[in-house]
């Protein structure tokens, strides 16, 4: 078998138009500026896409990027990325899977794969180390994602498919990759728009290995230690899943109730991985290969399934009033066959409810009650009646019918299970996020409540933060791995493990500028320089990060974005919840004027062109 | 909420209803004049308007000292001069002003001319530089929009000096404003529409803006609650004399509201782009109400929320917490606009108005010059009137 | 002439007149020399025309002060011209007093008819927007808080200006 040491730096770039394909050889400068995966995704987007494109149209760009950690063996490294502007917000939408095909995309040789222009009948791609055959997807037009991939998967080849949503442009239509999506954004919808079924990768053609192995190692050894001597990777999300985050987000009054109406509910157990795991018996089903898998898998109603993570029990749970697991994890079948996000399909339902009780709308769903939601859930996918309404999001649907005020969302994208008004950092984190109300754009409420390394309800000290951790964050998604190892090598390096809860707090919330430098990215820069064979100093590194992050809010505000669309839902900024006793709501305006200082942006929220030039992107 | 301190000033008389024409010349005489000059201007000829203005005259014995039908669309001070010299020349002593803004504002530029026996206009540019009050001035006004017809305002163009001078004092308010069922009743659909919307914004405006004050507010609500009500029923069936009414009511209430109280960036970004790209007033206002509400709902969200009751009705406001009034206020405004679009084609966009994109930061940097935003409630600078009109675009 | 109801003379607000007088001077040193320094007065200024006039009045025969652009830069002329291109005239003393005071804004002033302004309203506005600059370096922030629309950010560079305009420009007048 062939070897590739470090990286390959060849990019496929295909032209579904005319059934070309070029090939784009990545130069080392571009690697060390953009990383990979999420960086250089950007960047190829940036080079070729003209501001102003139909997310649907054949001018926009689709790229799949796994990074440089995968088929190393790295622990968590089985993620790849994928970049492409969002038909429900209209800007630039990444999004992170740990499906099986990045890996055989990267063994067949290749460490990018970008889309364009549009098929002119059902198409599916077959991808190996001699490059793509385009093939008729008649046949698997109209498939469940399910379907669809059991009939293309196979030994050492895997597929991301879209389902019936992404084929009816539904706008929050994902693509799914073995048992994992790429859920936010719409992606599947600007795949079924290119008449894009699927994507085969065959890999296998390859073997990865590292420049420097012993470093490698050496480095692989200590991270799988410290996620598996972490609280968070090698006990609670191991052995319960992310929907543990029920029990700490319910304990912070982050908990989103009733379309965000409140911020604890009685029943909030009911939908704890912990209380799912000793329901369904569950066993790891994870991302390969992974360390922490904080996947899993269990018997409901008879059959294996996934469990449902927690952003599902979030936003199709609690935030709709429900607290029935079955029901939510009939949901997530449905949302992963048809290929629909559950968070923009929970946010939207709850919309959906709200506006009901409001008398905006007329339909049977109401909180609390799980009659109907099966069949909206098929309505948005077929858009059928007012599922095709519904299958536009809540921005169009709030401005369409009133209700703008309790339409979840940030820039179009609908909101995380998480609420600002207890985590005001994670406020500032929807509110600035890229791609809109992404909670894991800088994932401020894990400091904040989880870690309580942060006072959740203070706004000093969150701006800096929210850009550390974004910047952080995009350095992960650009490497690429989970980025859950951040709890792991960030919080067991021993600087931080001596020191007590109370003085970390007092450091970060007191003197971030001298906590920043404590936090150890040796870890990330480790694997970086050992597979890659080029070092980067921690500077250069975070510098990257910046530039990542920098470059994808460019790119935005070439399509319109500025400080007008930097906001929260109203519910947010003017109403206090009943579980906190202050009431407070989010003091946004205060945090965002410095941390667009702290990013070179103007007051606008533009990029200033010397942050630009200084970046190093123009 | 009682400002600190505020002064209102309305002593207009208002005559409105069926056959309110005819009462002019009993008007004339409780002012102790006899000989008006009509100010109109050709549109209000031709759709015979001044016909039945005239007709008012019959048996009274009056006498028009002169007709003046040639006010451009555009006030300007050269017209005012010749319209001086024919009062003079004819020896009238009153003068009736027939027809939307222009004719109102021209007529108001010849009085300052006649009472200060001008030679430049200019010099009285600015706020309240009049020394005498000019002659009784009657307005008929055509259109429900503007509120010329109780404002102490009037913008006079010099085309030779290629400049726009404003002019405010209470001395140059008219003494009686008349409104006629039979004078709105020809207005075309997509004006009326506009027209509408500026009283609105009127109306809005002097509601949330920072010299707000009882009277002033008591005017803008009836004002809302009439156009809210009517503005719909009248662009779509224009024969509907009570909605036409209800319009040319609601116009004077939000003229009398926001001349006291003052406007905000609406009127701002609305000049700015009516002066850089001729987008008609009403038009821009309908375009940039929303934006301007919503962009004030961080400083004055419960005042603005108070807007529902006249915009949503009572059930509509007991209904809505008070927390999500301003934005259903908000939604109300742009369903109305979304409905006046539906109905006669009235642009939502500034691309639909015809503004190119390359306009945009001129009409900014107008915007911020303009002297109406000093009394919005939350500040706004050059950046903040470019995101402005960059959501306003599309 | 009845003795039981004599005329009454009107009294005289010494102090009020005095604080406005003084006022009247730094604000006009004041906003000289920061048009020479601070960017966003600067660029304000550049927009008037040569041989431009300001002119602060109380009426009725008040306290004045004039500046006016020469040569591109604004200069301090005191009280002895009694005529300007732009003339902002307080209603009163205790309406100047008010504001110089820092008890209302410039903004709010205008809106509660305080002063009025005789000349182009374009002008005024920009005016307006020089003066909110110039309390932003005359007085501290808590002060503006309440006087100023929105704050705003006070760099080491404005600092420094502030010390200018303290230190050399009111004083020096230059």
């Amino acid at each position: 078998m062939a070897e590739i040491i470090g990286t390959n730096n060849k990019v496929l770039i295909v032209d579904l138009t005319t059934q070309t394909t070029e090939l784009y050889k990545v130069a080392e400068q571009e690697r060390l500026c953009y990383l990979g995966a999420k960086g250089l995704g950007l960047k190829l987007l940036y080079d070729r896409q003209e501001p102003g494109a139909d997310p649907l149209g054949p001018d926009n760009h689709i790229a799949f990027m796994p990074g440089v950690l995968m088929g190393t063996g790295a622990p968590c490294s089985g993620r790849f990325f994928a970049v492409t502007k969002s038909p429900l917000t209209g800007i630039f939408a990444g999004s992170s899977c740990g499906g099986p095909f990045g890996m055989q995309l990267k063994t067949a040789g290749w460490d990018g794969l970008v889309i364009k222009g549009k098929a002119d009948k059902p198409t599916y791609l077959f991808l190996d180390e001699e490059g793509v055959q385009f093939r008729d997807a008649a046949d698997l037009w109209g498939m469940e994602t399910t379907a669809a991939i059991e009939k293309l998967d196979a030994k050492r080849q895997a597929s991301v498919v879209i389902g019936p949503a992404g084929e009816n442009l539904v706008r929050f239509a994902n693509i799914r990759s073995g048992h994992r999506f790429l859920g936010r954004g719409g992606m599947g919808a600007v795949m079924g728009a290119k008449n894009l079924k699927a994507i085969v990768a065959k890999g296998g053609a390859y073997k990865i290995r590292p420049v420097d192995s012993d470093s490698f190692e050496r480095h692989k050894k200590r991270a799988t230690k410290y996620i598996n001597s972490n609280d968070m990777t090698g006990d609670v999300y191991r052995k319960y899943g992310t929907a543990a985050n029920a029990r700490m987000n319910q304990e912070g009054g982050i908990l989103p109730v009733n379309n965000f109406r409140d911020g604890k509910h009685p029943d909030f157990d009911l939908i704890s991985g912990q209380t799912m795991a000793a329901k369904y018996d569950t066993s790891p089903h994870t991302c390969k290969p992974c360390t922490i898998m904080c996947g899993h898998k269990g018997t409901i109603r008879g059959e294996t399934r996934p469990i449902p993570e927690f952003e599902t029990v979030g936003l199709l749970g609690s935030n709709l009033g429900i607290f029935d697991t079955d029901a939510i994890s009939d949901w997530n079948e449905i949302c992963g066959r048809l290929g629909l996000d559950t968070i923009s399909s929970g946010g939207t339902l709850a919309w959906v409810m709200e506006a009901t009780e409001n008398g905006l709308i007329d339909t049977d769903l109401k909180f609390g009650s799980t009659d109907g939601i099966s069949q909206a859930l098929e309505d948005i996918a077929y858009r059928r009646g007012f599922g095709d309404d519904m299958a536009n999001g809540s921005r169009w649907l709030s401005s369409k019918y009133g209700g703008t005020y309790y339409a979840m969302h940030v820039k179009g994208l609908e909101m995380a299970a998480y609420d600002p008004r207890g985590s005001f950092g994670q406020g500032l984190n929807y509110a600035v996020a890229n791609r809109g109300a992404c909670h894991l754009s800088a994932y401020l409420s894990a400091q904040e409540v989880f870690f309580k390394m942060l006072s959740p309800q203070w706004t000093m000290a969150k701006a800096k933060w929210v850009r550390f951790f974004e910047s952080l964050t995009a350095c992960i998604n650009s490497l690429q791995t989970c980025q859950f190892t951040m709890y792991a090598y960030l919080f067991e390096s021993p600087v931080v493990k001596i020191n007590p809860t109370f003085v970390l707090w007092a450091n970060m919330q007191l003197a971030p500028e001298a906590a920043m430098p404590l936090v150890d990215m040796s870890l990330y820069r480790g694997f970086w320089s050992s597979i890659t064979g080029q070092d980067i100093s921690l500077w250069n590194f975070f510098k990257a990060g910046d530039r990542i992050h920098t470059l994808e809010r460019y790119m935005n505000t070439r399509e319109g974005v500025s400080r007008t669309q930097d906001t929260l839902p109203p519910r947010m900024l003017r109403e206090g919840r009943p579980c906190d006793p202050k009431g407070r709501p989010v003091p946004l305006n205060k945090m965002l004027d410095s941390y667009y200082k702290l990013r070179g942006y103007n007051r606008n929220g533009i990029p200033k062109p010397e942050t630009l030039i200084k970046l190093g992107i123009v | 909420m009682l400002p600190s301190y505020y002064e209102f000033h309305n002593p207009v008389k208002v005559v409105s209803g069926k056959k309110a024409l005819e009462n002019i010349p009993y008007e004339l005489e409780q002012l102790g004049v006899k000989r008006p000059i009509v100010v109109t201007d050709k549109g209000v000829v031709e759709a015979g308007l001044l016909k039945i203005v005239l007709g008012a005259f019959d048996s009274s014995g009056l006498t028009m000292g002169a007709l003046f039908d040639e006010t451009p669309p555009d006030s300007d001070v050269a017209i005012c001069n010749k319209i001086a010299a024919l009062y003079r020349e004819n020896e009238c002593d009153c003068i009736i002003a027939v027809g939307g803004g222009s004719p109102i504002d021209t007529a108001k530029g010849a009085g300052i001319v006649l009472a200060e026996n001008a030679e430049d206009l200019m010099l009285y540019m600015g706020a309240e530089r009049l020394t005498k009050p000019i002659p009784p001035l009657i307005v008929v006004p055509t259109t429900s929009g503007t509120g010329s017809e109780v404002t102490y305002a009037a913008v006079i163009a010099d085309r030779k000096k290629g400049i726009k001078m404003a002019f405010t004092s209470y001395l140059m308010l008219p003494r009686v404003a008349v409104l006629d069922p039979r004078m709105t009743l020809t207005l075309p659909a997509k004006i009326t529409a506009a027209t509408g919307m500026d009283a609105l914004t009127h109306a809005c405006e002097a509601y949330y803006c920072l010299q707000k004050n009882p009277i002033s507010d008591a005017h803008a609500m009836g004002a809302i609650k009439l156009i809210s009500e009517n503005l719909l029923t009248a662009v779509k069936d224009p024969k509907n004399e009570q909605a036409r009414m209800a319009m040319a009511n609601a116009a004077l209430l939000a003229g009398a509201a926001f001349s006291n109280s003052m406007c905000g960036m609406v009127h701002s970004l609305g000049h700015a782009a009516g002066g850089v790209c001729h987008v008609p007033h009403g038009l821009a206002m309908s375009i940039f109400l929303p934006f301007g509400m919503e962009y004030n709902i961080d400083k004055t969200g419960d005042v603005i929320g108070e807007l529902l009751l006249p915009l949503g009705g009572a059930d509509e406001y007991a209904k809505t917490p008070a927390a999500q009034r301003p934005y259903r206020a908000v939604e109300l405004i742009r369903k109305l606009r979304q409905d006046l679009y539906d109905a006669c084609g009235l642009p939502q966009t500034l691309k639909d108005a015809g503004v190119p994109r390359e306009k945009l930061d001129e009409i900014a940097q107008a915007a911020i010059n303009d002297g109406a935003h000093a009394f919005n409630p939350e500040e706004m600078d050059l950046g903040d009137a470019t995101r402005m009109l960059q959501a306003a675009y599309e | 002439m009845n003795s039981q109801y004599p005329p009454v003379p009107s009294g005289k607000k010494w102090f009020k007149e005095l604080v406005a007088k003084i006022t009247l001077v730094v604000l006009g040193r004041g906003l000289a020399a920061a048009a020479n320094r601070d960017p966003d007065i600067r660029r304000e200024v550049s927009k008037w025309p040569n041989g431009f006039s300001l002119m602060m009045n109380i009426k009725p025969g008040g306290p004045r002060m004039t500046v006016e652009k020469v040569g591109g830069r604004l200069k301090y002329r005191g009280a002895k011209p009694d005529d300007a291109t732009l003339i902002i005239n307080f209603k009163n003393v205790d309406a100047a007093f008010m504001q110089f005071t820092a008890q209302i804004g410039t903004t709010r002033a205008f809106a509660e008819h305080r002063y009025t302004v005789a000349g182009d309203l374009g002008y005024a506005m920009s005016f307006v927007r020089c003066m909110d600059v110039l309390m932003g370096h005359l007085f501290p922030g808590p002060v503006n808080k309440h006087l100023l629309k929105r704050l705003p950010p006070m760099p080491l560079k404005k600092q420094l200006i502030r010390l200018y305009i303290y230190t050399i420009g009111i004083p020096l007048g230059r």
